[in-house]
């Protein structure tokens, strides 16, 4: 229930701007999966990789929804699908340098909205003067009804694939840049219990794979 | 003529008002983005008669119609201010074009003031407002723009009394692309009902 509220409070704040009654109806809705790659990189050349043990937390929130229980899932995804496209897993030491890094890192931060709280009262009196196109900022000049506020929590899950062979070369060691092979972000809004948090989160680590083909270097 | 009938009502109505609803269909490269036909639209005019038997009329047009069209799962590439890399997003895309155009109006209407029925042809020139929109997870993408924009019209004015009466008219509307492509060309096929307010000066 508290979910739908949640969500039922973003859209609403969204369609005060204008009379769209469309929109996403589900937390889920706002899933994504957003990749990017250096287009110049020949990814067979990193055919080794190595992932740390844990993820790492980034958030402004004490009781921050994503956390460490959610490591092994993520971490095992990952390396699957890493796995699954030709490379290989390696644990970095004297003698053995993987060409790539993964690291995963995960941000969430909570988020602040206004909204009146008299919202049938609020458009009965709106529709009447209602301008197409027209965008209006729902606290401008309307101090007869009150103000609650709405929270979410926005997280973000984000793989980096770092190149490493410049690196333990000696090449790279003056060097203040890392050279990202490969971005995955997986963004959405923190709702729901753990096993939903899972599957979403599961799906669109998934869908970071599945929509870069190039990554593929089996042959 | 044998459409002009005379009505019941045969004074001089120097103006004329006109608030209609309005649906209208894409054509042309606005369908790339959007290919669903907005029912939500609305359109007033007014017209000033030049002549004495009413046939000439100058006026202005204002319109609205919202597009809009929902995609699940889809994935398309984006660049972010400032940023050169190019990202894949998968995700829900809601998308929204709302398109105003604001006309300058010339009508030739085929029936003197007298008759019941007066169908009408008219040509618009002038400008439109388009904004465009896309929105995928938290992110959002906007741009809007004014367009030139052209439109010829056809329809039928119904005299139901000497004060008010109802418009039927379908209009084709043109505007031209604006922002390298990035507002696209729109063209829409228009169809309103509505009601005429007449005036006399």
């Amino acid at each position: 229930m508290k979910n739908y509220l949640i969500l039922a409070t973003l859209l609403l704040a969204a369609s005060m701007q204008s009379c769209y009654p469309e929109g996403p109806e589900y937390v889920s809705d706002m899933d994504i999966a957003m990749t990017t790659y250096d287009t110049s990189a020949d990814f067979s050349k990193y055919s080794t990789y190595s992932l740390p043990d844990t993820v790492i937390y980034f958030d402004n929130n004490s009781k921050a929804v994503l956390g460490a229980k959610f490591d092994s899932l993520i971490l095992n995804l990952v390396e699957e699908q890493f796995n699954a496209l030709g490379y290989t897993k390696v644990t970095p030491s004297d003698v053995t340098q993987p060409a790539a890094i993964v690291t995963i890192s995960a941000y969430s931060q909570d988020n602040y909205g206004y909204y009146t709280n008299n919202w049938y009262d609020y458009w009965g009196w709106y529709w009447g003067s209602l301008w197409p196109g027209y965008t209006f900022s729902p606290f401008y000049g309307w101090d007869p009804y009150g103000y609650d506020y709405y929270v979410y929590e926005d997280g973000a899950i984000i793989i980096d694939m770092i190149d490493n062979t410049k690196f333990y070369k000696g090449e790279g060691s003056n060097s203040r840049t890392l050279n990202i092979l490969w971005k995955g972000i997986v963004n959405g809004i923190i709702s729901g219990n753990s096993n939903q948090l899972m599957n979403r989160i599961s799906n669109e680590v998934e869908q970071c794979f599945n929509q870069s083909p190039y990554l593929d270097i089996n042959k | 003529m044998l459409l002009c009938l005379i009505g019941a009502v045969g004074i001089s109505k120097a103006q004329n008002l006109s608030m209609n609803y309005q649906m209208s269909i894409p054509t042309g490269s606005v369908k790339n983005f959007i290919d669903k036909a907005s029912f939500r639209g609305f359109g007033i005019n007014y017209h000033y008669f030049v002549d004495q038997e009413e046939h000439l009329s100058l006026g202005i047009d204002v319109s609205w119609n919202t597009y809009y069209n929902d995609f699940n799962d889809i994935t398309g590439k984006f660049k972010f201010k400032n940023d050169n890399n190019i990202y894949t997003i998968t995700g829900n895309q809601y998308r929204y074009v709302n398109f105003v155009p604001m006309l300058a109006q010339a009508r030739y209407s085929f029936c003197n003031n007298m008759a019941l029925f007066r169908p009408y042809v008219g040509m618009g020139v002038g400008t439109s407002w388009c904004e465009k929109r896309t929105e995928v997870g938290q992110l959002r993408s906007d741009i809007s723009r004014w367009q030139f924009a052209m439109s010829p019209e056809v329809g039928v004015t119904i005299n139901a009394s000497s004060v008010i009466g109802v418009n039927v008219g379908a209009k084709y509307v043109y505007a031209t692309q604006a922002a390298d492509g990035r507002i696209p060309e729109i063209s829409q096929f228009t169809f309103g009902v509505g009601l005429v307010i007449f005036g006399v000066e």
